[in-house]
């Protein structure tokens, strides 16, 4: 058993030695440039979501509209999945990207109207303010709707299933079909990240910030958002890849709607609760 | 052992390998496949995440150009076998690691070979472009997309895909050409390489398990894949069967319970358990003409896994599978 968790721990390391000594491939007439950008993008942009989590009391960039930069930051991953498919110039990254866009439209629009919900609890935009609005009761207990869209929307963003029909394994990886080398690296490592960051932006909206007992604040964050990352990752596992023209009527005719309420019902408890 | 070592060792732990199978040396494959992910090893989608190619059985004159493209298409460093035989499978396997893990030779290897792919020589993906029509608006080769409608009107740029042969889940010495508007099929041709006779269609219970179970794989479900694969007993076949046919989420994103995927992966299942009719019409063999008709109009995601429900009865016989 001990050799099995040794092999597993392992995995990470040996992939990326494997990237590393791997030399990258080009294909014919590819958009370098865009090509570039996209798979050097993602891991920035985990970071620009990372910094704006409250560490306990403190975040690292604390920002009045927190929740507002957060919202640009991931639809900047729509450019960044797009342009991965588009640079390679290839037939699966370019279907691939169109994958992507249209799982897009089905999460963005549900997880723009989760947002709303906690900062219309706490009357702020400001993520640390929102953390320590929940003394009280966690945002999740009584706004799980909008907990629910939220966490699809950001396994949406980091590719992963079950949004993952992108990089899907009947498109031969989409995606990341013509990636090699360091260029993949980066991107596995980014979306990674960006399914990290997504939880741990959850811990302030939803989860109670650095509020429990015992531990300081920040390590309460830590151990939300790394649960969170965990338990996204095994239930996205143990789904199948959604087709996204099965994905967009469910998402905007039942999820959509139910955020709206949820953000209605969060509203009336704001001005008569 | 110095720092280079220790990074080729770990860099060669879990070697990411392409099968290309040539027809009838499917037992072979799947002897690989189960060898590969003893060690621990990934069976890799496309050429440019592996480090392995390995040919498995004799490809024909035809498949055999095909290698040689997907080979060129390999990032270094890179290693090919060849396995024509299950027992060949382990050594072959533990001499390529050997190989890749060398990293002088890799790198001598490596310095004689372009560094950019050859414009005119090379497709991209298994892509070809069909007519190269070397005038102006085609850069390096290759024509610019033209337009057409499709299905529903719309006007979108047409591309041309070659599914196969070297892919995973798909049936060996088969190229689909396609013509994508988007993500939806046009028009479809079938191609069969180095068409020669071929075994009548196996219909026993591992082949019927191993499509079944490269179904799940395209529907993202690895470890139910995982699972088809290794069961043996009717009993618990019939037990997966209608497992697999109450898990709602799967068949809503498979394209709903009565789509054409959903009725042919139970199928598989139902052959494999030994529930099904002979007389089922599903359980009847495709030709490569109905073949054509049956994915016009769906999307690519569709067409790969239905065609992974046909790879039993594509790969045999056609004259057996007309009969």
């Amino acid at each position: 058993m001990p050799d099995r968790i040794r092999s597993a721990l392992l995995v990470p390391v040996a992939e990326t030695a494997r990237l590393l000594r791997q030399r990258p491939r080009r294909t014919v007439e590819a958009d370098l440039l865009l090509w570039r950008i996209a798979s050097s993008g993602l891991l920035p942009l985990a970071v620009l979501m990372l910094v704006l989590v409250p560490w306990g009391d403190r975040a690292l960039v604390s920002d009045p509209v927190g929740v507002v930069w957060f919202n640009a930051l991931d639809v900047f991953a729509w450019a960044l999945v797009w342009l991965l498919g588009w640079g390679a110039n290839a037939v699966y990254g370019l279907v691939g990207g169109y994958r992507f866009l249209a799982l897009a439209l089905g999460y963005e629009l549900p997880l723009m109207f989760a947002l709303i919900a906690p900062a219309v609890a706490a009357e702020s935009l400001d993520l640390g303010v929102i953390a320590a609005a929940q003394s009280g009761l966690w945002y999740v207990v009584w706004m799980p709707v909008a907990f629910l869209a939220y966490c699809l929307g950001v396994l949406g963003m980091s590719v992963r299933a079950p949004l993952d029909a992108a990089a899907g394994a009947d498109l031969a990886g989409g995606v990341l079909a013509e990636l090699s080398g360091v260029d993949r690296l980066l991107v596995q490592a980014g979306r990674y990240a960006l399914l990290v960051a997504g939880a741990a932006v959850a811990v302030p909206l939803f989860l109670g910030g650095g509020a429990g007992p015992l531990l300081p604040g920040w390590l309460w964050v830590v151990l939300k958002a790394g649960a969170l990352a965990w338990a996204l990752a095994a239930v996205g596992s143990r789904l199948p890849t959604l087709r996204p023209d099965r994905v967009l009527q469910p998402a905007w005719v039942v999820l959509l709607p139910l955020v709206l309420l949820q953000d209605l019902v969060v509203a009336a408890v704001v001005v008569w609760g | 052992m110095g720092l280079r070592g220790l990074l080729s060792r770990l860099a060669t732990r879990r070697v990411h390998v392409l099968v290309a199978e040539a027809p009838a040396a499917h037992e072979v494959r799947r002897a690989l496949e189960q060898e590969v992910c003893r060690r621990g090893w990934v069976l890799a989608g496309a050429a440019a995440d592996a480090d392995l190619l390995a040919v498995v059985g004799s490809p024909g004159r035809r498949l055999g150009e095909v290698v040689e493209r997907v080979w060129d298409q390999l990032p270094d460093p890179r290693v090919r076998l060849q396995v024509g035989h299950v027992d060949q499978v382990a050594g072959a396997l533990d001499a390529a690691r050997a190989e890749l893990a060398d990293t002088s030779r890799q790198r001598d290897a490596a310095r004689d070979r372009p560094s950019g792919p050859q414009p005119g020589e090379t497709d991209h993906g298994e892509m070809d472009h069909g007519e190269m029509d070397h005038g102006d608006m085609a850069p390096s080769g290759i024509p610019l997309a033209e337009g057409a409608q499709d299905r529903d009107g719309l006007e979108m740029d047409v591309l041309h895909l070659p599914l196969g042969p070297v892919l995973r889940h798909w049936p060996a010495g088969l190229v689909l050409h396609l013509t994508l508007h988007g993500d939806l099929v046009g028009q479809a041709r079938v191609e069969r390489l180095d068409e020669g006779p071929r075994p009548p269609s196996e219909t026993g219970p591992d082949r019927m398990l191993d499509a079944a179970a490269s179904v799940l794989d395209l529907a993202g479900r690895r470890q139910l894949a995982d699972r088809a694969r290794e069961l043996r007993d009717p009993a618990r076949i019939a037990a997966f069967r209608r497992r697999v046919l109450a898990d709602r989420v799967l068949l809503w994103g498979l394209g709903g319970a009565g789509s054409e995927v959903v009725l042919r992966l139970d199928a598989l299942l139902g052959a494999a358990a030994g529930e099904l009719d002979q007389t089922d019409p599903r359980s009847g063999a495709v030709t490569d003409a109905r073949l054509a008709g049956l994915v016009r109009g769906r999307d690519l995601g569709e067409v790969r896994l239905l065609v992974a429900t046909l790879v039993p009865w594509l790969e045999g016989d056609r004259e057996a599978a007309d009969a």
